[in-house]
C-alpha cells in the first residue's frame, strides 16, 4: 500500500546487564502511515521510549537490536552509521522526552533553532535562517516567536519548552517524527494546546507520527491507532476509538478503570522486572481471568471477535475508508480470543 | 481546623523586569476538620505557595492564619516544632523526597528520633506497622531510594509522615509523575488512611479529574488568585468564573 511509510517487523532489543539480560522489547510489529498518528501507550518501563529509540537508532552501544525496520523500502537496520545519520532528523525525527534536559542551558533558543535548521537546510544567510527560526516558533503557537529567540531555556516554562523542542523536530521537514511524552509534566490547558498542535502538524505535512505517551486521554482523542505496551510486548493494537470502547486485553480494561475519569480503580500487583519476566503470558500474575494454560504458553496476537460487527458500526472517520480496514485490525495477545 | 485570613505573598525579584511578582494574593478559606481540599490551576499559579505559606514553610507577607482557633502566623520556628508533627506535607516529586544516600528504613525513622518521640526500637516497630498499612514489604527496608519504583516511594513517604501521627496533610501533586495504573493505586491508599487516621487534606493538582475524585470542595487558583472555591461537584457542572469554565471544558474536551 502506498501510504504506508514504515514496516517494524519482529523488533527485539535486548540489553547486557548486571543484573541479566533485559528484554525491552520483544517482538514488536506495526505500520507507520503517512498523515496517521500511532499512539504507543504503556506504563514506565514497558519499552516504549526503547523502542521509539531504536527506530533512530539512538540506542545506547550495548543495546543488541533484531527484527526489521523498513523504511520507505530499506532497512534501517542494514545501514551504515553515515548513511543513518542522512536520515536522521532529516526523514526522521524524534521529539525527545524530557523538555528541561534537552535543550542547551547556555544557549539562546535562536541560536539552537539556527543550527537545526542550517544541519538540514545547509547554508543560508542569517536573516533567512532567523525568520525561518521564528516561523517554526510561529507554528507552534508560540507568543512574539521573534523575541523568544532571544531567551534561554530557564525563561521559559515546560510547555514553551515543549514547544520549541517540537519546532526542532520539524526543522528538516521531517516525514515520520517520533514524539516521546509530549504532554509529560504539562498542566491541562497546555497539554491540549500541545497535542493539537502535534494533529495539526501530522494532518498537514502528511508526515507520520509515533507519538509515545502515559496519558490515556490523550492516545484516545488525537490517535488514529493505537498499541498498549506491557513488559516489552504490544499486548493490543486496534483502531484507537475501538480499543478504547472495547479493549480486550485484561490489562487495557485494568489500565482505562485506573484513569481519574473511569473511577480509579487500580490494578492489583506490580509489572514483572524486565530481567526476569514470566514464560508465558507477561500479565498472568496480575489477571483477573487468567487460565492455566496463560502461565506456561506465551499468547499469540488473537483478532477480535466482534471484529465483523464493530465494521459496519463503526463510521469512516475524516471521509475515508479507514474505520473498515483498520478496524480488522483489532487485535489482542490474550487466549481469551484464541 | 485551619482558618486563612488574607494570606499573601510577593516575590520580588529585579534580574529580569526590575518588579516583583505576586504569587498569592490576599487569599481568606477555611478547611474543616476531616474534609478534603482540592487546589487546581495552571503551573505558577500559586498553589504550591499558598501552601507552603499556611504551613509557615516560608513566610508570608501578611495575613493570619488560625491553627484550632490559635494564631499561628506569629510563631517563632521553635513554637512551630511541635505542631510540625501535626502538620505535614508530602512532595510531587518522589526522586527528590528520600535522601538518596540513607536507607528507606533510616528515612522513615528520622521524623520521629528528630521528634524524640520514641526510641528507636519503638519506632522500628511503629514502621513495619505502617508499612503493613501503606503496602510495603519489610524486605525493602534496608534498600536506597533509588532501588525502588516511583510508587513505592510514594508510599514510604506517605508511612514517614504517619509515623508522627499528622492531623493536617498537604499534598502537593503527590501522584502526577507516576503512572496512572500506580497513580490509582496511592490515591485509593491515600483515601483509605484519611478514613482509618482520620485526617485532612489539602489535595494540590492540576488534574481536575483527580481532584473532583479525591476531594470535596475544590479551590481554583489563577494568577495567585483563588478565583473560585465550591463543592467539587458544582464546579464540574456549573463553573461559575470564565477560567474554571476553560479548565473545566478542557477536561471535557477529552471525555467525548
Amino acid at each position: 500500500m502506498s501510504d504506508t511509510l514504515m514496516v517494524i517487523k519482529q523488533l527485539d532489543v535486548s540489553f547486557q546487564t548486571r543484573e541479566g539480560l533485559v528484554q525491552a522489547v520483544d517482538g514488536a510489529t506495526l505500520e507507520l502511515k503517512h498523515g496517521r498518528i500511532f499512539g504507543l501507550i504503556g506504563e514506565t518501563g514497558s519499552g516504549k521510549s526503547v523502542l521509539g529509540l531504536s527506530l533512530v537508532r539512538l540506542l545506547p552501544a550495548h543495546a543488541s537490536v533484531s527484527g526489521s525496520l523498513l523504511y520507505k523500502g530499506k532497512d534501517l537496520l542494514q545501514l551504515s552509521p553515515k548513511e543513518m545519520r542522512q536520515i536522521r532528523g532529516r526523514e526522521i525525527a524524534l521529539i525527545p522526552q524530557n523538555p528541561a534536559s534537552s535543550l542547551n542551558p547556555v544557549m539562546t533558543l535562536g541560536s539552537q533553532l539556527r543550527e537545526a535548521i542550517r544541519a538540514y537546510a545547509g547554508r543560508t544567510g542569517s536573516k533567512r535562517l532567523n525568520a525561518q527560526a521564528a516561523g517554526l516558533l510561529h507554528a507552534m503557537n508560540m507568543p512574539d516567536a521573534e523575541q523568544q529567540l532571544r531567551r534561554y531555556p530557564f525563561q521559559l516554562s515546560g510547555g514553551m519548552k515543549q514547544r520549541v523542542l517540537a519546532a526542532m523536530g520539524l526543522a528538516g521537514s521531517p516525514s515520520l517524527l517520533i514524539a516521546d511524552e509530549p504532554t509529560k509534566g504539562l498542566d491541562a490547558l497546555i497539554r491540549v494546546q500541545v497535542t493539537e498542535m502535534l494533529a495539526n502538524m501530522a494532518r498537514r505535512t502528511g508526515a507520520a507520527l509515533l507519538l509515545i505517551t502515559h496519558d490515556l486521554d490523550v492516545a484516545r482523542v488525537l490517535c488514529d491507532e493505537v498499541g498498549v505496551m506491557y513488559a516489552g510486548q504490544i499486548i493490543e493494537q486496534g483502531p484507537a476509538k475501538e480499543l478504547f470502547a472495547q479493549p480486550m486485553h485484561p490489562y487495557t480494561r485494568g489500565l482505562i478503570a485506573s484513569m481519574p475519569s473511569r473511577g480509579m480503580i487500580p490494578i492489583a500487583g506490580t509489572a514483572p522486572s524486565l530481567t526476569d519476566r514470566p514464560a508465558g503470558c507477561k500479565f498472568y500474575d496480575r489477571c483477573g481471568s487468567a487460565m492455566p494454560r496463560c502461565e506456561a504458553e506465551q499468547p499469540d496476537l488473537y483478532k477480535s471477535a466482534h471484529t465483523e460487527i464493530t465494521n459496519k458500526e463503526t463510521e469512516p472517520i475524516d471521509g475515508t475508508a479507514k474505520g473498515q480496514q483498520a478496524a480488522a485490525k483489532h487485535k489482542a495477545r490474550c487466549f481469551l480470543y484464541a | 481546623m485551619l482558618e486563612i485570613i488574607e494570606l499573601h505573598k510577593r516575590y520580588r525579584s529585579n534580574w529580569l523586569t526590575g518588579r516583583g511578582h505576586q504569587a498569592v494574593e490576599p487569599a481568606t478559606f477555611h478547611i474543616a476538620e476531616g474534609e478534603s481540599l482540592g487546589l487546581v490551576g495552571e503551573s505558577g499559579s500559586g498553589k504550591s505557595t499558598l501552601a507552603r505559606l499556611l504551613l509557615k514553610l516560608i513566610s508570608a507577607d501578611g495575613g493570619r492564619i488560625l491553627y484550632k482557633g490559635t494564631d499561628i502566623s506569629g510563631y517563632s520556628l521553635k513554637q512551630m516544632r511541635p505542631l510540625r508533627r501535626e502538620l505535614q506535607i508530602m512532595f510531587q516529586h518522589p526522586h527528590s523526597a528520600l535522601n538518596p544516600r540513607r536507607t528507606l528504613l533510616d528515612s522513615l525513622l528520622e521524623p520521629v528520633l528528630l521528634h524524640r518521640i520514641m526510641n528507636k526500637a519503638a519506632a522500628r516497630e511503629k514502621a513495619l506497622a505502617l508499612l503493613d498499612v501503606v503496602g510495603i514489604r519489610a524486605e525493602l527496608l534496608p534498600r536506597y531510594p533509588h532501588q525502588i519504583s516511583g510508587g513505592q516511594i510514594q508510599r514510604i513517604v506517605i508511612a514517614r509522615a504517619l509515623m508522627l501521627e499528622p492531623k493536617f496533610l498537604v499534598l502537593d501533586e503527590p501522584t502526577s509523575m507516576l503512572d496512572v495504573s500506580v497513580q490509582a493505586q496511592v490515591t485509593q491508599l491515600l483515601q483509605r488512611i484519611r478514613k482509618e487516621f482520620g485526617l485532612t487534606y489539602l489535595f494540590i493538582s492540576h488534574d481536575l479529574e483527580l481532584v473532583r475524585h479525591m476531594c470535596d470542595r475544590i479551590g481554583v487558583m489563577k494568577e495567585g488568585r483563588i478565583v473560585e472555591l465550591d463543592e467539587s461537584e458544582r464546579i464540574m457542572e456549573r463553573p461559575q468564573h470564565p477560567y474554571t469554565k476553560q479548565l473545566v471544558n478542557a477536561f471535557q474536551a477529552f471525555k467525548q
